[in-house]
């Protein structure tokens, strides 16, 4: 039987630690993937003494540096942006919110969501960028399509019995030119099985593939791919600025 | 479903063992990619990873850098035979200097398994608090954290879970020190300024917890 004068005592029940003379750790139930508790912290707000600050003291940084940097702009903002949408402020890798007494528990609430998404960062930030990735690869194909005048082809299957094998983009030329776009292991794995039957079906094509970062396939990969296919580029960058002169020699 | 096994640049298919071949990297691919794979860091390479010797060749900073409010660095490792990479991280709080980590991570799991990501194998931390009171809950001492299989297997990759409590140490350099034995490291004297022991912890000033009922 539901209990709900007990459950409302215990969503209430916040336990205070003393860490420093007037700083008080929050002993919430909100942990991290290995056991670790946030760390979120009340004290009086240096800014106002009529308002308490819920903070992080930085820590939320601190453990989220492990393995991941805030060291480009997009992640700047990125971090920015969390903690602002979640009406939350940044001061030098601080995280806090300066409330009202009566208004301490929903802020340590509100800090906790900020806490969780900021400590995926690392996960937002891949997606946020990998989702990015096909669409700039396509913008600058289209660039290129009226410095060449060429007319290019999307999602074109090359072997009309082998749906399942994709070409990104063709380049018409003497002979064609397959485009690929790889952003993972998933993907570079595709290109390889496609490059491998084309050529035993004997189709005259001229394969290119442009990598999101060569880096992160596996080691198995990187050397199927690079046995497999004609040309490769390491990143977009590295195709958008070597591109241009390989494709005017090939088209 | 079969059986696949990894093992390097040949695959073992329901104890047949293939050799790499055109053939066998059309034909498993696709399959490779529907299975889970978990299993390809194996208990063995697990153990031979995070024990075997390992040198500092060089450091991000010379010592300890302040940004973002915390105080950090990082020193590459290789293992004595060149197989395995790794950071030694070190971090401590601006404000809390029991709040620390001290950390291996295996940074080339990609070139021996499926795993695209660096890999938190151990971390060395200082009491920084648990929900539970004193006596109950390790957070509230030295304790460090383990990678396990199980953190593998479910892709826990930055976060072990294996949780114990230590005397070994008492300080953030304490840790280091201890740290440096314990995984077989050497050379990092060679790489940064040495590491100054401050073994003076603020007075804790109240015990117990104050319920907010």
């Amino acid at each position: 039987m539901l209990n709900i004068e007990l459950l409302k005592k215990q969503t209430i029940d916040f336990g205070f630690r003393e860490k420093r003379p007037n700083i008080y750790k929050v002993l919430v139930p909100f942990f991290h993937e290995d056991g670790d508790m946030y760390d979120i912290f009340v004290e009086e707000s240096p800014v106002n003494n009529n308002l308490i600050r819920v903070s992080d003291y930085g820590l939320t940084l601190m453990k989220l540096s492990y393995a991941f940097d805030i060291d480009t702009d997009n992640k700047r903002t990125t971090l920015e942006s969390i903690v602002a949408q979640n009406r939350c402020e940044i001061d030098n890798g601080l995280i806090y919110i300066d409330v009202l007494d009566t208004q301490v528990q929903s802020a340590v609430f509100l800090l906790s969501q900020v806490i969780s998404k900021v400590s995926n960062m690392d996960i937002i930030s891949r997606e946020m960028v990998k989702s990015m990735f096909y669409d700039l690869l396509q913008e600058f194909v289209l660039e290129m399509e009226i410095s060449f005048n060429y007319k290019m082809k999307k999602d074109i299957t090359p072997l009309a019995d082998s749906p399942d094998l994709v070409v990104d983009f063709e380049i018409p030329a003497k002979r064609p030119i397959y485009l690929f776009g790889a952003r993972d292991d998933s993907k570079a794995s595709k290109i390889i099985i496609s490059c491998l039957q084309f050529s035993s079906n004997k189709l005259p094509y001229q394969s290119l593939v442009i990598h999101e970062d060569f880096e992160t396939l596996t080691k198995f990969n990187q050397k199927q791919i690079t046995n497999a296919v004609d040309k490769q580029y390491t990143s977009l960058d590295e195709f958008k600025a070597k591109g241009r002169d390989y494709l005017a020699r090939a088209v | 479903m079969k059986e696949i096994v990894l093992i390097r640049d040949t695959i073992t298919i329901s104890g047949v063992k293939f050799i790499d071949s055109e053939y066998l990297r059309v034909a498993v691919l696709p399959l490779r990619n529907r299975i889970n794979l978990y299993n390809m860091i194996s208990e063995e390479l697990l153990s031979e990873v995070i024990n075997t010797k390992k040198t500092a060749f060089k450091a991000k900073y010379r010592k300890l850098m302040l940004g973002n409010r915390h105080y950090s660095n990082k020193i590459s490792l290789r293992s004595d035979d060149g197989k395995f990479q790794y950071s030694l991280v070190l971090r401590k709080s601006e404000s809390f200097i029991e709040d620390f980590s001290v950390l291996l991570i295996w940074e080339n799991a990609n070139e021996y398994s499926d795993v695209n990501k660096n890999i938190i194998l151990a971390r060395y931390q200082g009491p920084h608090d648990g929900k539970e009171p004193e006596g109950v809950d390790i957070h509230h001492s030295y304790h460090t954290h383990k990678i396990t299989s199980k953190d593998i297997e479910v892709k826990r990759y930055l976060k072990p879970s294996n949780r114990k409590e230590t005397e070994a140490y008492n300080s953030f350099e304490q840790a280091i020190q201890c740290f440096i034995t314990d995984f077989g490291i050497v050379g990092v004297e060679n790489t940064v300024e040495p590491f100054v022991d401050n073994k003076q912890l603020p007075e804790r000033i109240i015990i117990e917890d104050i319920s907010n009922a």
